[in-house]
């Protein structure tokens, strides 16, 4: 058994406990409580009372098209960034490890993304992506076709896509780089000798060995994506063109803070908070099999 | 079976100077070796033969060829690591055809290979486990077969047995002297472990910062020892020195107290420096009995069943000597020694070096 400091008096210890509890319980049961009450009741848009109305706000949602088109664009929002944003941290991870040179100013230089907050990211991005001004104008200028965020949807989701990655990659980057100066040196000197390439000894021996780390990693980059994609999109495309980057998360924000829905916002955050939880069951049942412990 | 060659090999970092101008050359099928302190740049001497540290001057030659610029994969050595560094997330058999793996030989080749290796170590009912379910000995052979199953030219051990318990590592000595006489691969086996060196080596090559002090057989170094670092570095329970002056008139030894020894003239060097250290073996003393000339006071004895290690006083300098069990010397006496000539070593004190013949 673990020796444990117990409180002689059980007020004491409730009150060293009651900050946090009250932290939790505002920050998170009461919103989620309240989102749940509201899902299940019309709630007047200039207040002053609601009615219960049962499932019809989540039949009224799933009966939207528009609905169904924000969750495919999320999971492909989900989707892309992960693999961009882990694809990338991985990559200077891997180079950092190698101990080339400057490797401690780089180090630094890959964290720095994910410190900005989203929508000054996403406003720096907005000015040098707009085709009127910036960068990509010369391109938008002469080939329209190749690239006009305000337009095109595709050219819009490419660029809340890249924003976003670029801030996330930061964060993979900092934990595939711990995760890889975890191995012992010695297992990579081994492989060195057993006459593995940089490459083979990546793909062979470095990556089976941060699975955990992968596997953390995509967890918590898809629930992020879901939830953390709203500063971007609101700052850089406002879910348009025609609502080609209308996410789950901005989509409740719009209809329940623009179009005034409450109610059809709430059975709308109640639905991602159940995506969220079931993709996350997934991964922990599906994935979590093919990672190494050690 | 290859040859290795080393010329003035160098290594730095940064400001330390970690190896200062190694010369060795190990004849093909040789087992060499290194025995030094932690810190006195064995390993790192070791790592550059491997190609794992850049060597700063000087240069290392494998069969013949400068292989001071290439890659680890391309020397063909094969080396057995202290924590013996097995890819965790790989069962026994792939831990050890992983080299032919990235060769690109086919499965069955490989299996073939890699059951052959696993019968010699006594593996073939392991393969299938991961590392994290075999016992230090166990891996420790996992990594054996590991480097042996590439048929390197050169063997290479960064002190394997250091992480086993003293009666695995006895057995695993063992192992690694006959898997050599069968296989007659030129190796070479850094330890800080003296009976190690003794017990396997062919030649031992002893390091002390940075240099070599000595390269000989395990029985001339023993015998023979080429400074004083080496004489007080090889065997147990120690190698007593003594201080003092050659008196010429008397063609004697005198302590810097006062005590006398006698040498004798046929069996000592013909010219000795005035300011001597002479040396011997604990057990190359013998006790003989009280006598009005005291040169031995026992101080302590310990008890270690088959002999008794005497510390006492040798002219007020400390030295130890190792006697047969059953005989009686009681603290605080007086006894006079008795040294052989032949086991008497005399060192120059301003260089550490042997005074030869």
């Amino acid at each position: 058994m673990e020796k444990r400091a117990t409180f002689s008096k059980l007020w004491l210890g409730m009150l060293f406990v009651l900050p946090q509890m009250l932290l939790v319980f505002t920050f998170f049961y009461w919103p989620t409580g309240a989102a749940l009450y509201w899902a299940f009741t019309l709630e007047r848009p200039w207040g002053g009372g609601n009615e219960w109305v049962g499932l019809d706000n989540f039949r009224q949602v799933f009966a939207d098209r528009a609905y169904w088109a924000s969750i495919t664009r999320s999971l492909i929002f989900a989707g892309t960034t992960t693999a961009l944003s882990m694809g990338s941290g991985l990559l200077l991870a891997l180079a950092c490890d190698r101990g080339l040179k400057f490797r401690k100013a780089f180090q630094t230089l890959y964290v720095w993304p994910y410190a900005v907050v989203a929508p000054a990211a996403a406003l720096a991005f907005r000015f040098i992506f707009a085709p009127e001004a910036g960068l990509f104008s010369l391109i938008a200028k002469s080939h329209p076709e190749v690239w006009n965020p305000t337009q095109n949807g595709y050219h819009a989701m490419a660029m809340v896509i890249f924003c976003y990655s670029w801030k996330y990659a930061g964060l993979c980057f900092i934990f595939f780089l711990a995760a890889l100066q975890a191995i012992p040196r010695s297992v990579i000197e081994a492989s060195a000798l057993d006459g593995a390439s940089v490459l083979r000894r990546a793909r062979d021996i470095q990556i089976p060995l941060i699975t955990p780390t992968i596997f953390f990693l995509i967890v918590i980059s898809i629930t992020d994506s879901f939830q953390d994609s709203f500063g971007i999109v609101d700052v850089m495309t406002d879910g348009g063109p025609a609502k080609a980057t209308e996410l789950m998360v901005y989509k409740i924000y719009f209809d329940g803070f623009r179009g005034l829905d409450y109610s059809g916002a709430a059975a709308q955050s109640i639905v991602l908070m159940f995506i969220m939880m079931a993709l996350t069951f997934f991964q922990f049942r599906f994935i979590e099999k093919r990672v190494h412990y050690s | 079976m290859a040859s290795l060659e080393l010329k003035k090999v160098e290594k730095k970092f940064g400001q330390s100077h970690v190896v200062k101008g190694v010369d060795l050359v190990v004849e093909p099928g040789e087992f060499v070796v290194i025995l030094g302190p932690s810190g006195c740049g064995k390993s790192t001497l070791l790592r550059m033969v491997a190609g794992l540290e850049a060597i700063t001057a000087g240069s290392i030659l494998i069969n013949n060829r400068i292989v001071n610029e290439l890659e680890p994969r391309e020397r063909g050595c094969a080396m057995v690591f202290q924590n013996y560094a097995l890819y965790p997330h790989m069962s026994v058999a792939e831990n050890i055809g992983y080299a032919l793996k990235v060769a690109g030989l086919s499965k069955a080749d490989r299996d073939l290979k890699i059951r052959k290796v696993a019968q010699t170590l006594g593996l073939t009912e392991f393969l299938e486990r991961k590392p994290s379910q075999l016992s230090g000995g166990q891996r420790q052979r996992v990594a054996m077969g590991r480097a042996m199953i590439r048929e390197p030219a050169v063997f290479l051990y960064d002190e394997p047995l250091s992480n086993l318990d003293a009666k695995l590592r006895v057995s695993m000595r063992g192992e690694i002297r006959r898997l050599h006489q069968r296989l007659g691969t030129t190796s070479l086996f850094v330890t800080h472990d003296q009976i190690e060196a003794m017990t396997l080596a062919d030649r031992i090559v002893v390091m002390n910062e940075g240099k070599i002090e000595q390269i000989a057989t395990p029985h001339e170094i023993y015998n023979k020892p080429a400074s004083l670092f080496v004489a007080d570095f090889v065997g147990s329970p120690g190698f007593n020195l003594i201080e003092g002056v050659y008196d010429s008139s008397q063609h004697a030894f005198v302590g810097l107290g006062g005590g006398v020894l006698s040498l004798d003239r046929a069996k000592t060097p013909t010219t000795l420096p005035p300011r001597l250290i002479i040396g011997f073996r604990a057990e190359c003393a013998v006790v003989t009995g009280e006598g009005s000339d005291p040169s031995f006071r026992v101080d302590y004895i310990e008890d270690l069943g088959a002999t008794k290690h005497v510390q006492g006083f040798f002219d007020d300098q400390k030295i130890i000597i190792a006697v047969k069990g059953d005989e009686a010397l009681p603290s605080g006496s007086d006894f006079r020694l008795k040294i052989k000539a032949d086991d008497l070593h005399f060192f120059d004190p301003m260089s550490g070096r042997r005074v030869v013949q």
